[in-house]
């Protein structure tokens, strides 16, 4: 049994640039994986088209403050007769208690995917929603019809 | 009543209208920065907010337990209950030792996987509350369910 030392000035422990370009690779391909994933998911004869033309910039703190470059992430929309639906935005490596979140835009009310994966090659992505469950849901291919389903 | 919902989804709504004022110029690196700070330091807020409200329910459950273990009949196990907390000239304060942590250790064992998840999760908020700018963001939705899920595991020890 470890009892945690409680000291308000403990100091965040901040990765080597070396694990800040590493993590890097590993959210960019986590990304294109997932991204996959969801056109996977997309019934073929309802119509639905996948758009990734459109890019956003990574610059978070964690990798400017090692004189990292930004970088630049695909977003992913999805469209259905010409008309957008939802899009995923890369948001942030660096959160918290999770390994990556992304924003998902077009609904009445903020989404987000958050990866709860606890290491390199663990990935768990969760949907929360304001309507949900407080702690979230698995994303997953049901998940993501329940979300072309809300108002927009 | 605790809020966590409440305030998560107030995070979310305002943290959506910050990212709006943040895709208005999306080439433009240095208002992408100044949009990414602000959100920061509001993700911060509303983290020390739910924090709030869980030192509100912890205080309560700290004030029950006491008045519980000081109205034992047998005074062998009500006597050191006695000492604990303050008493004013107008009614007994019963919180408890002043430090949160030691509040906390009166409800799960030390050492703990609670306990220990409570002590990271405060050791956070104070690094927050004392000026430290965090190098990661936050996400309340996170922070939200795992706090409401951190009490109710509270309430559940006898």
């Amino acid at each position: 049994m470890t009892i945690a030392n409680i000291d308000d000035g403990e100091p965040e422990r901040i990765p080597s640039a070396d694990e800040v370009r590493a993590e890097t690779e590993d959210w960019t391909r986590r990304i294109n994986d997932l991204f996959e994933t969801i056109r996977s998911w997309l019934p073929a004869d309802e119509g639905y088209e996948v758009d990734l033309s459109r890019t956003v910039l990574m610059d978070e703190r964690m990798t400017w403050s090692h004189g990292l470059p930004a970088y630049r992430l695909p977003s992913l929309g999805i469209r259905r007769a010409g008309v957008g639906l939802l899009r995923f935005v890369p948001d942030a490596r660096w959160v918290y208690f999770t390994r990556g979140r992304i924003m998902i835009q077009g609904m009445k009310w903020p989404a987000r995917l958050l990866d709860k994966g606890a290491a390199p090659g663990d990935v768990h992505w969760r949907l929360y929603t304001m309507w949900g469950p407080i702690g979230g849901i698995p994303f997953d291919a049901a998940a993501l019809q329940s979300l072309l389903g809300e108002p927009r | 009543m605790i809020h966590f919902r409440a305030i998560w989804n107030a995070h979310a709504v305002t943290d959506g209208h910050f990212r709006e004022f943040a895709d208005e110029e999306p080439g433009d690196a240095e208002w992408a920065n100044t949009w990414a700070n602000l959100r920061q330091f509001n993700a911060n807020a509303y983290f020390v907010l739910l924090w709030s409200q869980a030192e509100v329910e912890i205080n309560q459950l700290c004030d029950e337990l006491i008045q519980r273990k000081r109205n034992d009949s047998d005074w062998d196990s009500q006597r050191a209950w006695d000492l604990i907390g303050e008493h004013g000239p107008t009614g007994r304060k019963l919180r408890g030792p002043r430090d949160l942590m030691d509040r906390i250790a009166l409800l799960c064992k030390k050492g703990g996987r609670v306990y220990n998840r409570l002590s990271e999760l405060y050791r956070l908020r104070s690094r927050i509350a004392h000026g430290e700018i965090l190098q990661s963001g936050l996400d309340t939705a996170e922070i939200a369910a795992e706090l409401e899920a951190l009490i109710k595991e509270l309430k559940a020890t006898p």
